[in-house]
């Protein structure tokens, strides 16, 4: 059974399912937390990117292939119980004796990396997860008694982005293209595209605490930002020549160097500016110290503090890292969003059930999920936890884009298989796993089939390749009228 | 006793094949399972042409009798698959409708790198290059080597008859920037 119906679940599941050998009938149950599927895909991938959600077909397929009626008589058996939280509406230690093999992929995006800096307490801070959530359409920050308030975009002018990442870009993206002709035709949140409508950001600059070949975006993602400035009235501010006269590029392997001509094309292309337009750039070697707020309006700031760093590089180490220098700069902001990265939290359960959980990850190998009795993944002596596996973000740290939680995830799939063949396994009861829900109300696979065809048919009429419900209760509603 | 005879006389005819087809080259070197035996015994080392029924209903085309296009797969472990193909298809179709391990997540649409291959180099230059989006995504491949491609913009000609291609080995941990 699985934890989280994400890409890393629905990636393992579809290797152990084609991969098992003809003898071996799978049934395999997926868990999810909210009423509906998908994880990332629905929730973390960018409105504009909807090629990149086609991987939820791997799940679809799984369900149309191995559920529904006579659904015994199939291969395997598939299941999805969505609404159900693991650990608070059935306990770990429940789950074990029901289940042969237990897969834990419910991802890392329960939290943020802190940023540990006065000021980031202010509600000119925002963390860039929660506003992803929010023009996303996450239910969590859709709650009727505890709606997320997004940023006044309509008093603010400036905005920093501190991180670089591909989410960083994401949010760059949102704040940049015109939301009546990028933005109206996607998922997006209805909600978050009227507030969009009436933003008054004019200067995006994304800043990173090093330099330009450390930048955490990939090629894909900043190309696409060159482009759509190009199509949105949006200048890009080039970045100094010596930014590029200080590099060797001869040296660089083909991914840095793609990098940096992408860059350097687009500085040179970007020289002709265009009147009245939004800018954004991307600033670099630059750490925050110190936000100060807004004076007038408390949902605001009017500028953050940056220190100027060098960079280190520590070639034994392969490491490349900065040290402040005692220059400054202040940069005029009335928003900041931290981008630097999410975290992940323990389940309800882990210690009582001697699981181990450290560095806001699941301590494995290769997917085998550590017992606390071992010292940590470099403990040649290390004992697993029979029968428990993991997979994704949570697995390897909240890093990698899909391709790679589909890589890793087969190789997480293919231990559970060899587990099986060598018959370690949980001792199963065998007993159905539905007898702990009958009082609670869970959404299974037909029931978001219907809150599927009501998104799109209710998106088509809106011009939008789908509209999404935000609220939980009302997903509910409408999955099981 | 005649296994490990067979073995050690294939693994001898391996190496001469790879360099005389020019593998030796590229990344391939750096494919342990390529010159694995297994691929020799199993398959067959002279071309066979594999018996099973490739799965017609999804997107690859029936040759016309004549126009029979070959490509080989070389697998994970190193196994060789040859297949007849039709002009104009894609390698990520064919690869799918013979069950190979290769995975197209974003359904063909140059989205993502999971149908990564890494191509004969000897045929590489036959292909129109790759486009801004491909190279978005090669960029982000695991294993990525100087022939590196996406099976679903890699589309059959005839000059590509004959055309070998392997599917990289998973290579845990290791980012797409640790290879130049």
């Amino acid at each position: 059974m699985f934890v989280g119906t994400g890409p890393a679940g629905f990636y393992t599941a579809h290797h152990l399912l084609n991969k098992s050998s003809d003898s071996v009938r799978i049934n395999l149950d997926f868990f999810e937390r909210l009423p509906t599927p998908y994880g990332l895909s629905r929730y973390g991938v960018a409105p504009d990117h909807p090629e990149v959600k086609n991987c939820e077909e791997y799940l679809d397929d799984a369900m149309k292939t191995y559920s529904g009626e006579q659904e015994n008589s199939r291969r395997h058996r598939v299941r999805f119980f969505g609404n159900v939280n693991i650990g608070e509406d059935i306990s770990l230690k429940q789950l074990e004796s029901y289940y042969n093999s237990i897969v834990l992929s419910y991802g890392s995006t329960s939290a943020d990396n802190e940023l540990n800096v006065p000021g980031t307490e202010f509600n000119g801070v925002v963390a860039a997860r929660q506003f992803v959530n929010w023009y996303n359409g996450h239910p969590d920050y859709y709650k009727e008694d505890n709606k997320f308030v997004p940023p006044p975009l309509d008093k603010i002018e400036d905005v920093t982005i501190i991180g670089n990442g591909n989410v960083a870009l994401d949010v760059a993206r949102i704040l940049l293209a015109d939301p009546s002709s990028h933005w109206a035709k996607t998922d997006i949140s209805v909600e978050a595209l009227e507030v969009l409508k009436t933003s008054t950001v004019k200067n995006v600059n994304i800043v990173a605490r090093r330099g330009l070949l450390e930048s955490a975006f990939s090629n894909k993602e900043i190309r696409e930002l060159f482009e759509l400035s190009k199509d949105n009235n949006v200048n890009f501010i080039p970045l100094d020549k010596e930014e590029f006269e200080s590099l060797d590029v001869s040296k660089l392997g083909r991914v840095d160097k793609r990098k940096v001509s992408i860059i350097e094309k687009y500085s040179k292309a970007s020289a002709d500016v265009k009147e009245n337009g939004k800018t954004w750039s991307l600033r670099y070697l630059r750490s925050p110290q110190k936000f100060a707020p807004n004076p007038v309006d408390s949902r605001l700031l009017s500028s953050t503090e940056f220190v100027i760093n060098e960079l280190v590089h520590d070639p034994l180490a392969k490491a490349t890292k900065v040290k402040a220098t005692a220059q400054k700069e202040v940069i005029k902001n009335e928003l900041v969003i931290l981008s630097i990265g999410y975290k992940g939290s323990p389940l309800k359960g882990f210690e009582e059930n001697g699981i181990l959980f450290d560095k806001n990850r699941l301590l494995n190998k290769s997917g085998r999920i550590l017992s606390v009795e071992s010292k940590g993944e470099e403990d040649h002596n290390a004992v697993f936890k029979k029968g428990w596996y993991t997979s994704g973000w949570i697995k390897n740290g909240p890093k990698g884009v899909i391709a790679t939680t589909m890589m890793d995830s087969f190789d997480t799939a293919d231990r559970i298989l060899e587990d099986l063949s060598n018959g370690i396994q949980l001792e199963s009861s065998g007993s159905d796993i539905t007898e702990l829900l009958k009082h609670k109300t869970v959404i299974e696979w037909e029931n978001w089939e219907k809150l599927n065809a009501y998104e799109l048919e209710k998106g088509q009429r809106e011009g939008k390749s789908r509209f999404k419900v935000c609220n939980a209760n009302e997903m509910i509603k409408i999955a099981c009228k | 006793m005649l296994r490990s005879i067979v073995s050690s006389s294939s693994r001898v005819l391996t190496r001469n094949f790879i360099q005389n087809s020019g593998l030796i080259r590229c990344n391939f070197a750096a494919m342990p399972s390529l010159a694995s035996t297994r691929s020799l015994v199993g398959a067959g080392f002279t071309r066979s042409f594999h018996q099973s029924m490739p799965n017609f209903h999804g997107h690859i085309h029936k040759p016309k009798p004549g126009e029979e296009l070959h490509i080989t797969f070389i697998a994970k472990d190193g196994q060789q698959f040859t297949y007849e193909v039709a002009e104009g298809d894609n390698i990520l179709d064919i690869a799918q409708a013979y069950n190979l391990d290769m995975e197209g997540a974003c359904g063909g649409s140059c989205a993502c790198s999971t149908c990564h291959i890494i191509i004969d180099p000897e045929f590489y230059d036959e292909i129109p290059e790759p486009d801004d989006d491909e190279n978005d995504m090669l960029d982000l491949a695991f294993g990525l080597t100087e022939t590196s491609r996406l099976g679903c913009q890699v589309k059959m000609t005839k000059e590509l008859d004959g055309i070998r291609v392997a599917l990289p080995a998973m290579t845990r941990n290791l980012q797409s920037r640790d290879f130049s």
